[in-house]
């Protein structure tokens, strides 16, 4: 287990941002932190890269406990590197910014521009190495960031909104990178986003937080709806397009609810048990590593997320006419 | 009107014939106030730093103290070091008083808090992204804080260049101080201030042009520097 | 040298004269001892004018007063054979000494040989402060490192003096070299440098004698030599001449020239203290009546 955390907890002035009952992040993987802007993500990034304190709780990292003193910090920060949403680099030539990690653990001279010329030719900025940083463009800065991380020889890297504020072809590129690093050179890699298809297309495992928890499901299927009881002492909600959905919930009166994806079965018939199902239209297929998410419009726009075997065990495609069913234990209220 | 005209032009002669006179007393000037400048710099930038990135208790009341020491009168600096470098004074077996050293001493004193509040500005301006790259990098703390002050360089140097300034122009430590002793303290303020009435008025003149023009390559420095800084 | 007691027979025609000074002498205060004896002797007020030394010369040659008293025998003889001055009455002399630390490294105490004690100084390479400021003082100082005829190098300068310029060469003694230190100040100031320094230095005897005994915390310096010739500034009291300047007040200036020189007038100057010790000496043989 690469990083466990317990009970962690990050408050500014009384403000909590983070609220971490158990948190698992497992080796070797390409993980997703999925959210909103505000949900906490920066802030978790940095406590997994050791640059922040936690106000309290515990953090075991490679199965150790990691304690705050200066000395061990520094020593898990060079393995753990982070690469910031909006990345700097120094003032000065790209070669001696992704140098610079190298010089820092003193690597000798000759060692040091190998590792450098591999380097920035993986991220595609070889020709770039004895320019000026601060004229390079944001894609280019990004790569450039990246490869400096690469020099740490970390064993995991920390990217926080990587694919937000560069151009479609520099994303590609960054896809690749992490790609690479994480198969070839067994980098564990965490990054944020709060792009649903990029980090479906890209992450092992996706970790959703909202205001500072880890969420259960993610924040799509999100819908205001009323919660009344109904014939039989039922709770049912009911949705604004007139769609009533029977809930588990002890409240009453306008709430907003959530359906997780991967709780929401889909058949290609009218199935047997009729509750909480709704019929709808496949509008949009996306293929990921083991899911296929189907975007179904139910009069509602509902997310739903099959694994590929069940999926291609039956003949669904754009267009085709489903069934959507919703247990209703699955529907979140809050 | 002459007699003024008649002076300048025989400054102007002095300062182009390269006087021997002349060039002692800009060299000690030069020589003091460089050496108190760098002194005062080895002491300041880190001391700057330190507080700039140090949390503690009393950590407002040092900045407004240091605030505070930015509009020391010379005298005061001057006499303060007299009282203890005299030979009455707790080091007085040292023979520091009417020395070279002397002056740099208070002008040492005198300018640290200039340094040091600018540099803690400087560092203070620097984005956090700097510290916390350079940190998830590896670096340790004296890693960080070069970095740092790398980036905060312009800044740091417009300091630097606005305390030289500022000593190289000062008389109250150099006279009280430094006595005035020909070759050895005379310095340019001090020769101006003493040797004016005594018939050196030329030479009085010459040093105040070599002077301005001192402060006047000083300024073109820090407006040099801080534009850089500002990029 | 005559001396005439004239005590009472008046025939003083004005009862006020000017008299041109030095600001030393105005600033020893033996002056505000002096005249007012002489006033109450002779019912005649003497109206001081204290400024340089040329200054005060040139008063006389002007005729803007009726005597001058100065300390500058040279020039005094040039402005009586020029025909400005009536004659010249020595009345007194004050002088300089050579004062250093206790402990007296060059061993010159008790010597009254100025030049040879400045030659034991040079040898014994101790540090030295001088004026530098073209003073009184300082030329003294250069006339006897002259004296004293060790190696010497000059340095000259050229310096604007009222509007004119004035080659000026001041000599040091090659032999103290860096030790030798101008620091262009008044007395007073080179005083504490010396004593800061526990250095040598030559001074006149009123202001060591203020700042040694005349002060809280005293010079912490000796007089090392005294009394040498040299080391002696003659003061010269010399009544305008009518025949230049008609109009001054002869015959009143004349009484006050007689009466500095009178017993009575000498033995004022000789009883003046400053700071408790004697600062002038008189130098008018008293006359028996």
């Amino acid at each position: 287990m690469l990083y466990q955390l317990k009970n962690l907890v990050k408050a500014y002035d009384g403000r909590v941002v983070l609220d971490l009952k158990h948190l698992f992040l497992e080796k070797r993987k390409v993980i997703g932190l999925l959210g909103p802007n505000g949900a906490g993500k920066t802030t978790l990034l940095e406590i997994l890269a050791f640059l922040l304190p936690p106000t309290s709780g515990g953090i075991w990292f490679n199965q150790e406990k990691v304690h705050l003193n200066m000395g061990k910090l520094m020593k898990l920060r060079r393995k753990v590197v982070l690469v910031q949403q909006q990345p700097i680099l120094f003032t000065t030539t790209v070669l001696k910014n992704v140098e610079f990690p190298l010089k820092v653990r003193k690597t000798p001279k000759a060692k040091r521009a190998r590792i450098v010329d591999e380097l920035l030719e993986l991220v595609g900025m070889r020709s770039f190495r004895d320019a000026g940083a601060h004229k390079l463009s944001g894609g280019q800065t990004q790569r450039v960031v990246i490869a400096r991380a690469l020099a740490c020889s970390p064993e995991v890297v920390l990217l926080d909104e990587p694919m937000s504020s560069v151009d479609v072809e520099n994303q590609i590129t960054i896809e690749r990178i992490i790609r690479e690093i994480n198969q070839i050179k067994g980098i564990s890699v965490v990054f944020t986003s709060h792009d649903m298809v990029q980090t479906s297309r890209l992450a092992d495992d996706t970790i959703f937080l909202l205001e500072g928890k880890v969420a259960r499901s993610t924040y799509e299927n999100i819908f205001s709806a009323r919660i009344e009881t109904g014939a039989g002492d039922h709770k049912f909600c009911t949705l604004p397009n007139g769609l009533q959905l029977k809930v588990q919930s002890e409240k009453s009166g306008p709430m907003r609810i959530s359906i997780a994806p991967g709780e929401l079965k889909l058949s290609p018939n009218t199935p047997n048990s009729a509750e909480n199902t709704v019929k709808g239209k496949i509008i949009q297929l996306n293929e990921e590593r083991s899911h296929v998410r189907a975007l179904i419009d139910a009069g509602v726009p509902l997310n739903v997320l099959i694994p590929k075997e069940s999926f291609n065990r039956h003949d669904m495609g754009i267009g085709n006419d489903v069934w959507v069913t919703c247990p209703a234990e699955s529907i979140d209220i809050f | 009107m002459d007699f003024l005209t008649d002076s300048f032009l025989s400054a102007i002669l002095l300062i182009w014939t390269l006087n021997h006179d002349l060039l002692v007393i800009v060299g000690v000037s030069m020589k003091v106030s460089s050496i108190s400048t760098f002194i005062a710099s080895l002491l300041g930038v880190p001391s700057g730093f330190l507080i700039a990135f140090s949390e503690f208790r009393g950590k407002r009341l040092v900045i407004t103290l240091l605030n505070t020491l930015l509009a020391l009168p010379t005298v005061v600096v001057g006499l303060f070091v007299y009282a203890f470098i005299s030979r009455r004074g707790i080091f007085g077996t040292y023979d520091l008083l009417y020395t070279q050293k002397a002056i740099i001493i208070g002008q040492i004193i005198l300018i640290v808090p200039i340094i040091t509040t600018f540099t803690i500005s400087a560092v203070s301006r620097i984005d956090d992204r700097y510290r916390k790259a350079a940190l998830t990098l590896g670096a340790n703390l004296m890693q960080t804080a070069r970095i740092i002050i790398r980036e905060a360089r312009f800044a740091i140097m417009t300091a630097i260049v606005m305390a030289f300034g500022r000593v190289i122009a000062e008389v109250g430590i150099s006279m009280m101080l430094g006595g005035n002793a020909k070759g050895f303290t005379r310095t340019m303020t001090t020769a101006m201030a003493l040797e004016y009435d005594k018939g050196e008025f030329v030479l009085s003149v010459a040093l105040g042009t070599v002077l301005l023009c001192v402060s006047f390559g000083v300024n073109i420095f820090c407006n040099y520097f801080q534009g850089k800084s500002r990029l | 040298m005559i001396s005439l007691l004239d005590a009472g027979s008046g025939q003083s025609a004005e009862k006020l004269i000017k008299m041109a000074t030095t600001t030393s002498t105005e600033n020893s205060g033996l002056l505000d001892v002096l005249l007012p004896e002489f006033t109450k002797e002779t019912g005649i007020e003497v109206k001081v004018f204290a400024k340089g030394t040329g200054a005060a010369i040139r008063d006389g040659m002007d005729g803007n007063v009726d005597v001058i008293f100065v300390h500058a025998k040279a020039r005094e003889e040039k402005f009586i054979s020029e025909g400005y001055g009536s004659y010249r009455l020595d009345v007194m002399h004050n002088d300089f000494v050579i004062i250093g630390p206790a402990g007296d490294p060059a061993k010159i105490e008790g010597m009254q040989d100025a030049a040879g004690a400045f030659r034991k100084m040079t040898a014994a390479k101790v540090k030295f402060i001088s004026r530098g400021d073209d003073s009184g003082t300082h030329i003294k100082e250069q006339a006897l490192w002259k004296a004293s005829g060790e190696a010497m190098k000059t340095e000259a300068s050229e310096i604007i003096k009222k509007g004119k310029k004035h080659a000026l060469s001041f000599v040091y003694p090659v032999g103290l070299g860096k030790r030798y230190i101008s620091i262009g100040q008044g007395m007073g100031k080179t005083l504490t440098f010396a004593e800061e320094k526990q250095a040598y230095t030559l001074t006149d005897r009123g202001t060591f004698l203020k700042y040694k005994y005349g002060r809280k915390l005293g010079l912490n310096l000796e007089i090392l030599c005294e009394g040498d010739q040299n080391l002696f500034n003659p003061y010269g009291v010399i009544p305008v001449s009518p025949k230049k300047h008609p109009h001054v007040k002869f015959a009143a200036a004349d009484r006050l020239a007689r009466w500095l020189v009178s017993a009575q007038a000498q033995a004022l100057i000789g009883q003046y203290k400053i700071a408790g010790r004697q600062a002038f000496f008189p130098d008018a043989l008293p006359v028996a009546e």
